[in-house]
């Protein structure tokens, strides 16, 4: 009679749900539309499902024994209790996970510090502080001259442009300057000071500055420390202006508030 | 399952218990069919050493037009026995069946069969009912 169905349909079919509710199931679905569509298959459907609900009703009239209905009677007061978020916390999958996530938001703290301090320049400026605190007299060309004329000094005799000194320090002795290479090649202009542990470095920026980051008419420092020397940085021009201190960057930086009056 | 109200409520409060006893370890399965996985395992267990099935050699008949009224005739016991005398799993197949809680494919995980197994261990139950139904009824 259902030989009109595949083989599959036909085992769906004889399985179909007693419930005259739509069965979620799209395969079962698709068997019984089939089997519908076909008279003698539908006929004999019919007829399965009139066995089946009678069945089923014979089913829910068996009787349960009443120490068992007792229990159902009681299933509200041993419903389990919902997971607290405390028991939650402490299970050992969502404490790992937990810790991973500290770590990685600590290790990403980490490195935003450490890129708050880190600007164009910066890997050299760190590296100055070390040439200052081993620099002697006598690897300097002597001079005797105002700090504001070294601008043209670097420029006539080494052809570096805007190597000035910020006006602010226009006033200092200078008592030697030199240039030389770093380990990149890269060119960098040294002064030493008639006052003593102090001096400047002058050198190319990495990268210029964006316009917008540097205020007019007003010198943005960016303070490092290192070697018993604190150094501060600024740069105008694409060029970086370094003053190195022997001491701490708080003292550096009330000279530097004591030379912006 | 079972045929003897006794047994069953033994299985019932064994269930119960191993529930309770994985509920204190925090090991309970959230899966709603393991009730029924480990009711259906303790009735086996129960009934593993009872008298062969007497349903094994059953004739089978069609259904007939009138099955649905001859089964309005009989009484829950009488087809509670009848399907407890069931070979596994055929028994276990017509009992979550005509339970009628389960999707078809939910019958196949419960009884690990494949489908066209779970189909014949059900129409094949029908057949051999409406067998027995007949010569029941009938001599009425």
């Amino acid at each position: 009679m259902r030989r009109w169905l595949s083989r599959r349909k036909r085992a769906l079919i004889e399985v179909a749900p007693i419930s005259d509710a739509p069965p979620s199931d799209r395969a079962m679905r698709s068997a019984l539309e089939t089997a519908r569509t076909i008279p003698a298959a539908a006929a004999a459907l019919t007829a399965q499902h009139q066995f089946d609900v009678a069945l089923a009703d014979l089913v829910a009239r068996v009787p349960i024994p009443k120490e068992a209905k007792e229990y159902f009677l009681n299933a509200a007061l041993i419903k389990g209790v919902p997971r607290s978020w405390k028991k939650t916390a402490r299970h050992p999958a969502i404490l790992a996970s937990a810790l991973a996530m500290l770590v990685l938001a600590g290790t990403g703290v980490f490195f935003f510090l450490e890129r708050l301090h880190e600007f164009p320049g910066s890997e050299t400026a760190t590296k100055m502080l070390s040439v200052a605190s081993a620099s002697k007299l006598s690897q300097f060309d002597r001079l005797n001259t105002d700090a504001i004329n070294l601008g043209d000094y670097f420029f006539m005799k080494f052809q570096l442009e805007h190597f000035d000194v910020p006006m602010q320090f226009a006033d200092l002795r200078a008592r030697g300057a030199r240039v030389f290479e770093d380990e990149d090649g890269k060119r960098i202009a040294q002064v030493l000071l008639a006052e003593r542990g102090v001096q400047f470095f002058i050198y190319a920026a990495e990268k210029p500055a964006r316009p917008a980051t540097q205020p007019s008419g007003r010198s943005r420092w960016r303070y490092l420390a290192g070697e018993g020397w604190a150094g501060a940085v600024t740069e105008r021009d694409g060029v970086c202006f370094m003053i190195a201190m022997r001491g701490t960057e708080e003292e550096l930086r009330g000279y530097l508030a004591d030379r912006g009056r | 399952m079972t045929g003897e109200e006794a047994k069953a409520l033994e299985a019932f409060q064994k269930t119960l218990r191993e529930a309770a006893l994985l509920a204190s370890r925090d090991q309970l399965p959230s899966d709603r069919l393991w009730s029924f996985h480990e009711a259906r395992h303790q009735c086996l267990t129960l009934t593993r050493n009872d008298r062969k099935s007497e349903n094994s050699h059953l004739s089978e008949e069609a259904i007939g037009p009138d099955a649905a009224m001859r089964v309005a005739q009989l009484e829950p016991a009488q087809l509670a026995t009848w399907i407890a005398a069931a070979p596994e799993p055929q028994r276990s197949a017509l009992a979550f069946f005509y339970l009628n809680e389960f999707t078809h494919r939910e019958m196949q995980n419960l009884l690990d069969l494949k489908m066209t197994e779970l189909a014949n261990l059900i129409s094949h139950g029908r057949s051999q009912f409406q067998a027995w139904l007949n010569q029941v009824t009938e001599a009425r």
